[in-house]
């Protein structure tokens, strides 16, 4: 974007901060924008190591001094929740963050049973597979003995209302945890969740199913507990995840510099970039993670959203609307991410990724 | 009378040999309960357990259900006092279903018609879950357990692995998050022992949530998809076609009254006539010749959020089934002479009859 358009886009949205759509949350951007005290995190994912989106993710995260991450919990997802655990092991291993806990959380979703389909399509939630090794081997230190669940209910018991969860993965941890000890939810601060496409919205398509977002489908049921727990939450879909667009520009650059983790994604996403250079593909968690730092990164609006629960072809989509609608009365108002300002998020990702 | 020394201390010894081997195989369970009280169907089931001295009750689990976790704990503790058995430890667990809510239940009755009865969410009981209301019986000298439900029965399987049985009398919610938080669970008990679900009931449907739309399953219907699609060693299923066949009467009530305990004071102040939904199963546990028609059936339940939200499904064995389907064994019909019997020896029985347990520690 220009940075004459630039002025006029955020002029335009001050303005526009005091209808329904805003860019950023007025919520987020007064009490925790960047300038404020660090945030405490917890970081929960279905981690693999880059080019999954996850791992360069946590080594965005990672990078951002505005972040404290006490603790990193995995879930079934992309990967099986052994192999969330040791990639995310590993990958703080060459990060020199051992200091940084790992617990282990569900190795499957609620309810969601294995399918013919689901073993065809993206992900190995699914699988009681032993985990690969991650590249380089397995890191030296193992995952902590306390469960995910037990380790996000008695971090939050001790920071009421302080911390903010990053859930990347399917939500089968932070539902759990909610279900689990009463309360709990109250004292969360806020979630900020990569998942689902709210199909009334543009590009509001799925990526398993014609409507539903990987994250959401795997774990319908506990997507919508966590939608409608009261957390306050800010919800990341792929519609705003669409207008993101990594490519082998940012990937070159990102490697240019010569640090251990720079090193990890040449050598997982090197030969990918050999074969096909022009590949260009979308950066969901990495935004999550981003817009949490620096809110002003995107624009969002609150919409009211739930999830499809029935085991039928709609299974896991998520809706949203600004009134609630007949068979939507369980929706909850939630902050939408629906634009980036792709060219600050993209500088941000490269030059903290790459930074020594 | 030298030689009858010598026998008696003989037989003694010999009786304590027995007592010894009949301790160390007293069944191990945990009593997971949504406890209304006083004097419910779920605190008598407990009662029955804690007056037993052929089980090794490790503690009882509880959950929302026919009342919110909170007040069940007061009442399940003043119980357990009455019965001098606040040796066995009580913990709290699910204040809510995984994902069925009183709102939801609201919204399928504008829809579907009202429910007579719908436990802690009844509309003309409500309260708020935190309250706990006025306890006729007296407030318990005791408190609940720090450690929460799911983390309790995690825990004890580890511990005995093989030996656990749980019994169900509620919602299946904390078995469920139990089974989620750590598969092992099902692996690692002996068996899953329930009452809930249903068949035929009222034809099925006249009394809405008797028929297939059992109470404790209707009430956390994912719940019970994920405990009943597990692959349990064994699973033992009252339904409410059984519980329908008995009563609660003033006769049985009589019987229990002609002696004298704090526990049968309690029964006769506070126990109403009804059918003894999770009396039947805990009986059928301690005696299996109480039941006289029992059949294996596949047994789940629908979770789609439509009409038939919370029905169970059984499926006759012969039919091909998914994987993810699991065969119980269901009971249809009992003895009840001999479980009325039963019940009044054990109510009547001298306080502390049941005492002899593992520590839990």
């Amino acid at each position: 974007m220009h940075q004459l358009n630039l002025r006029i886009f955020v002029v335009l949205c001050l303005f526009l901060s005091s209808l329904a759509p805003s860019f950023g949350r007025t919520e987020s951007s007064s009490i925790d924008s960047k300038s404020t005290s660090v945030q405490k995190v917890i970081f929960d994912t279905d981690f693999s190591v880059p080019p999954q989106d996850d791992g360069t993710a946590l080594i965005l995260a990672l990078k951002s001094s505005e972040l404290k991450i006490l603790g990193v919990t995995t879930v079934a997802g992309n990967a099986t929740v052994q192999q969330a655990t040791f990639d995310a092991l590993r990958v703080l291993e060459i990060a020199g963050r051992t200091d940084i806990p790992v617990y282990q959380g569900a190795n499957r979703p609620w309810m969601h049973e294995k399918t013919e389909f689901a073993t065809r399509v993206h992900g190995k939630w699914w699988s009681d597979e032993a985990p690969p090794p991650p590249p380089g081997g397995f890191a030296k230190k193992l995952p902590e003995t306390e469960s995910a669940v037990s380790f996000i209910i008695r971090t939050v018991e001790q920071n009421p209302t302080e911390i903010t969860i990053i859930a990347i993965g399917p939500l089968t941890n932070i539902a759990t945890a909610i279900r689990q000890q009463p309360g709990f939810a109250k004292k969360v601060k806020k979630i900020v969740i990569m998942g689902g496409a709210i199909a009334s919205l543009p590009n509001g398509g799925g990526n398993v199913t014609p409507n539903a977002e990987f994250n959401f489908w795997v774990d319908p049921e506990a997507a919508q507990v966590v939608i409608r727990s009261g957390i306050p939450i800010i919800l990341t879909p792929l519609n705003v995840t669409a207008k993101t667009d990594f490519s082998k520009q940012w990937f070159d650059e990102i490697i240019a510099a010569d640090t251990p983790l720079t090193r990890l994604i040449k050598q997982t996403m090197g030969p990918f970039y050999e074969k096909h250079p022009d590949v260009h593909s979308q950066m969901y968690d990495q935004l999550t993670v981003a817009s949490l730092i620096d809110p002003t990164l995107v624009k969002a609006q609150d919409l009211y959203v739930d999830i499809d629960i029935n085991h039928g072809p709609d299974y896991g989509t998520s809706l949203g609307a600004k009134h609630p609608w007949e068979g939507g009365e369980g929706a909850v108002k939630i902050s939408v991410q629906y634009d980036v300002d792709f060219n600050r998020f993209i500088e941000m990702f490269v030059k903290r990724v790459s930074a020594k | 009378m030298k030689s009858w020394i010598g026998k008696a201390t003989r037989f003694a010894m010999i009786l304590m040999a027995f007592a010894t081997i009949a301790l160390a195989q007293k069944p191990k369970v945990i009593i997971d309960q949504d406890a209304r009280g006083p004097a419910s169907t779920d605190i008598n089931a407990i009662l029955m357990f804690a007056q037993s001295p052929q089980v090794d009750v490790l503690g009882v689990t509880l959950l929302t259900g026919d009342q919110w976790v909170k007040e069940e704990a007061a009442h399940t503790l003043r119980a357990l006092e009455l019965a001098g058995r606040s040796d066995i430890p009580v913990m709290m667990g699910a204040q809510t279903p995984l994902v069925n809510s009183r709102e939801e239940s609201k919204l399928w009755e504008k829809q579907f018609g009202s429910f007579a009865f719908k436990g802690a969410w009844t509309d003309r009981t409500y309260h708020d879950s935190g309250l706990v209301p006025i306890m006729p019986e007296g407030v318990p000298t005791t408190k609940a357990s720090n450690e929460n439900a799911a983390d309790f029965i995690i825990r004890m399987v580890h511990k005995y692995p093989g030996e656990v049985t749980l019994w169900a009398g509620g919602p299946l919610t904390n078995i469920a998050l139990a089974i989620r938080l750590d598969p092992e669970v099902v692996t690692l008990s002996k068996q899953l022992v329930l009452m809930g679900g249903g068949f035929n009931v009222g034809k099925g449907g006249v009394h809405r949530i008797n028929g297939r739309r059992e109470f404790n399953w209707w009430f956390d219907p994912e719940a019970v998809r994920i405990v009943m699609s597990a692959p349990w060693k064994k699973i033992t299923v009252t339904p409410v076609d059984i519980s329908v066949k008995t009563r609660l009467s003033d006769e049985v009530q009589a019987k229990v009254s002609q002696v004298n305990t704090p526990l049968t004071d309690y029964l006769k102040k506070y126990s109403q006539p009804s059918y003894m939904w999770d009396e039947i199963s805990v009986a059928a546990f301690l005696d299996p010749s109480i039941i006289t028609e029992q059949k294996e059936l596949y047994t789940n339940i629908e979770i789609n959020h439509g009409a038939s939200y919370g029905q169970t499904i059984f499926v006759e064995k012969e039919v091909k089934v998914p994987s993810w389907w699991k065969l119980a064994t269901v009971q249809f019909d009992l003895n009840t002479e001999k479980f009325y019997r039963m019940y009044v020896e054990l109510m009547t029985a001298p306080p502390s009859s049941g005492k002899g347990n593992t520590k839990t520690d």
